[in-house]
């Protein structure tokens, strides 16, 4: 693989290129230093409504114009709002990267907030959290992590508490942008098929003239250690099954124990790789899924570490098995972190979650939407040459590695349960009916 | 613009049982892709609904040579991934490794499609996970909609008149020897594809698709006829109310065409029209951007080996169900009576084809695309035919098209919380 070309412009905007010549097609990526870590309360969810707000257009490209344009090159475009930044991406054939370019540059300043479009959009965004509402899982992870972090902002789901999200002004929105969106608190990122000279100069061209900003004000927040276990039992209708959260606290990305930690969470349910959406291998062969799935307990379990600014949470879930008390689900994932901490692993075991990692890092390189997103999630929450370095770094983790990040992490004090228990878990009877033949609603 | 992929770069070999095989390399990305369909899914399922999902899930879950452990083994050792994904139409089996796993992956795929052995302890595992999944499914709102439009939409026994998943009854019942039964009669060489995309030499990979699936054995197989859904010229509808809910999915529409269909392409155009195009088309536009009623507000068309659903879907706040449902009923009437602007049209077409090459920049998004091809007979010129096909969709054919849609005669399906009347 190509070097990636780093570089930072006079007014900060750090920019990463990376060639890639597999098909003929490029993505350009924005990713902004500002999430739900940055929000105080009162104003969750306001990094995600600026999101929406920034397709909403500019005088250069009106609303409406902005989509147009994509879907006249045959591209494709979207963006998400996470934790520690907000993601705005196109993926187009290569010879129109520059359009993606001088969009993004200008309504990185020229995003016009328009009282009536806000006003409609909040409406549109509480649809969005109602959405998730209707799924007990959603709720199940957000009180576990509201309770597993008392003071950093990280307790807030990134939608935002639904009376933020009512009471939120336009002024409130309009001043998130212009204290976040400046070239030095950006990276911008491209890869493709293309020369990275080329697509150097359209980035400097385009982005060149935008002045610096005041540096955003930093998150202070510093969640105290946690003494002891904390629960927490949901207990609602509308679930078909019950479901289990575990949540330890984990150090943050630039820890030197991260990669020991994603190795453990490999050989607890698969390694998955540092770029979500990109799938993961079968992990059918791991630790919780045998102990969970194969011995009839869970119907699916999952784990994850997601690289992150500050400390973070080292999560568990399982959907349990129909009929299955959640205690017989927590016992299995409880014995199963004693034997991280009590026995070696063997060399075999280990051998093969190496191999699902040196796998994960290659298929990053199958197209160019995988690698420019762990690239760029990487370069905000760490470092740009953070990627090559965990590649090498999950090479050399040992078994005493695994062995003792689990007894520092993965403990009693340290962790947070979540349980989720259907009110009525017998469906059919739990929802009834109303049925009209003929005319319609409307 | 190029054309990403013309029929002298893939090789296409149909081997002695009748199985067909795509090779297309895609170079310096070290990966190898499979994309395969055997026309067998919830089409055979009968009298038990479920039947399909049941054995194609159990197919990665021991075979005569390895057992289900000992396959997880394998797959986790080469950092691989394998799946098998049981639908109404076919059943899709889909995998990646390093390219230099090629062989043992496609020997795996081969072994769990031509030899499953449905191990009694492991059919009782994928039941119960089938169970949970089917009993979480029963109190999603998207998912009870959809259960509702389907019955309300296909007569009994048409395949798209229920969800995959199946009924709950069936798969309480299903026996180790159902599952091996349906597997013998309904997978079938002759009814499958596979497509394999690469860091790979083609005619290597040819022989070694060759060499894994060469001994399956070939038998008879049928596409089973289905009476199509009868019309209907009044709205049928009904409403499930499920409680600890805040959001009401709701599903209108009606049954839309296969995709071998002549008029596909206008049907296709129209759809993408009334809620693809952009921010979810026109509806989206109106819905959602304009009212600012839902999140998500789209149309989508189903068109499969059979005429799968034509449906609106949309998800809005109980208060907000009738004015959503009307203001989608007055988007459809309106590109019905007017048709669409002619800037509108002409972005539809630069879009279709201009989007190809991004389709197309992974070894999955090229391996689904060609087993499509071959799964609807569409020729391996296909895609170099695409902009033609697209510019010869005349305006009148999408105004046709669009007017197939139900409105008066629309089925209208709701799940969510108790409403106030």
């Amino acid at each position: 693989m190509q070097e990636v070309l780093a570089s930072t412009l006079p007014n900060g905007l750090r920019v990463l290129i990376q060639e890639s010549h597999t098909a003929p097609v490029a993505t350009f990526w924005m990713w902004y230093r500002v999430g739900s870590r940055n929000e105080m309360p009162g104003l969750t969810g306001i990094s995600h409504w600026v999101e929406h707000l920034l397709f909403k257009g500019t005088p250069r490209h009106p609303a409406g114009m902005l989509t147009r344009l994509i879907d006249r090159l045959g591209g494709r475009w979207n963006a998400f709002t996470w934790k520690d930044y907000t993601a705005y991406f196109e993926v187009l054939p290569a010879e129109h990267l520059e359009t993606a370019i001088r969009l993004e540059a200008d309504r990185m300043q020229n995003t016009v907030f328009d009282p009536e479009v806000v006003a409609s959009e909040r409406t549109v965004i509480i649809s969005e959290r109602e959405g998730a509402e209707n799924f007990p899982s959603y709720l199940l992870g957000e009180e576990v992590e509201a309770l597993a972090f008392k003071v950093h902002p990280y307790r807030h789901p990134v939608i935002g508490w639904k009376e933020d999200l009512r009471a939120i002004t336009h002024d409130d929105l309009y001043r998130h942008y212009r204290t976040h969106y400046h070239p030095n608190n950006a990276v911008a990122l491209a890869v493709g098929d293309f020369e990275p000279e080329d697509v150097l100069r359209m980035i400097e061209e385009a982005f060149g003239p935008i002045p610096p900003g005041d540096p955003p004000p930093p998150v202070r927040s510093v969640e105290p250690e946690q003494s002891g276990e904390r629960r927490v039992t949901l207990r609602r209708p509308g679930g078909g099954t019950a479901y289990f959260h575990l949540a330890f606290h984990a150090p943050p990305a630039a820890h030197p124990d991260l990669p020991a930690l994603m190795v453990t969470d490999g050989l607890l349910t698969g390694f998955k790789g540092v770029a979500s959406f990109n799938g993961a291998g079968s992990g059918r062969s791991s630790r919780l899924y045998r102990a969970l799935v194969d011995g009839g307990l869970a119907a699916t379990v999952g784990s994850a570490i997601t690289p992150s600014i500050d400390p973070t949470l080292f999560r568990i879930t399982a959907t349990v098995r129909s009929g299955v008390e959640v205690a017989a689900v927590e016992a299995a994932v409880t014995a199963e972190i004693a034997r991280l901490h009590d026995e070696p692993v063997e060399e075999s075991e280990l051998a093969r979650v190496r191999r699902q990692a040196r796998a994960q890092f290659v298929y990053l390189r199958d197209g160019v939407f995988p690698l420019a997103r762990a690239l760029g999630a990487l370069a905000v929450v760490d470092r740009p040459e953070a990627l090559p370095a965990l590649a090498d770094a999950i090479e050399r983790t040992t078994g005493e590695d695994v062995a003792r990040v689990a007894r520092t992490y993965l403990t009693d004090r340290r962790r947070t349960v979540g349980w989720y228990v259907p009110d009525d878990s017998r469906p059919g009877q739990a929802w009834g009916r109303r049925c009209a033949t003929g005319e319609g609603a409307a | 613009m190029t054309v990403p992929i013309a029929a002298s770069q893939v090789a296409r070999t149909v081997l002695p049982n009748g199985l067909t095989c795509l090779v297309r390399p895609f170079r310096e990305t070290g990966v190898a892709t499979i994309h395969g369909y055997v026309k067998a899914g919830g089409i055979f399922d009968g009298a038990r609904p479920g039947l399909a999902r049941f054995a194609g899930s159990t197919l990665i879950r021991g075979t005569r040579r390895r057992s289900a452990r000992h396959l997880a083994e394998d797959l986790d050792a080469m950092g691989a991934s394998l799946a098998v994904s049981p639908g109404t139409e076919t059943t899709v089996i889909t995998g990646r490794a390093l390219a230099e796993d090629l062989p043992r992956l496609l020997a795996m795929a081969a072994e769990i499609l031509v030899e499953p052995a449905f191990p009694a302890d492991e059919v009782e595992k994928v039941r119960g996970e089938l169970l949970t999944a089917l009993r979480v499914n029963s109190l999603d709102t998207r998912q009870v909609a959809e259960r509702i439009f389907r019955r309300l939409t296909y007569p009994e026994g048409h395949p798209h008149s229920r969800h995959p998943d199946g009924e709950e009854a069936v798969l309480e019942a299903l026996q180790p020897d159902d599952l091996r039964a349906f597997h013998a009669h309904h997978f079938q060489p002759g009814a499958t594809v596979i497509a394999v995309v690469g860091d790979v030499d083609p005619g290597y990979a040819t022989d070694q698709l060759a060499r894994a699936f060469g001994e399956w054995v070939r038998g008879p197989w049928r596409m089973p006829a289905f009476p199509p859904p009868a019309g209907s010229v009044v709205r049928r509808q009904e409403e499930a109310v499920v409680p600890g809910k805040t959001q009401s999915d709701l599903v209108l529409g009606g049954p839309g065409v296969a995709r071998t269909d002549p008029d596909y392409y206008g049907v296709m155009m129209a759809n993408l029209l009334l809620g693809q195009l952009g921010m979810m088309g026109r509806i989206g536009r109106a819905v959602r951007e304009q009212q600012g009623m839902a999140y998500y507000a789209y149309s989508e068309l189903r068109a499969g080996l059979l005429a799968g659903p034509w449906w609106v879907r949309a998800g809005v706040n109980p208060v907000n169900v009738e004015r959503a449902i009307a203001q989608i009923l007055r988007e459809v009437a309106d590109l019905q009576a007017h048709g669409p602007a002619p800037d509108e049209l002409a972005d539809a077409r630069t879009f279709l084809v201009g989007s190809l090459a991004v389709r197309l920049e992974s070894s999955a998004g090229i391996a689904q695309t060609l087993a499509d091809i071959e799964l609807y007979d569409l020729g391996l010129d296909h895609l170099e035919r695409y902009p033609s096909i697209i510019a010869g969709v005349s305006r009148d054919d999408v105004v046709a098209a669009v007017r197939r849609f139900p409105t008066d005669g629309a089925v209208l399906a709701i799940a969510g919380p108790q409403r106030q009347p």
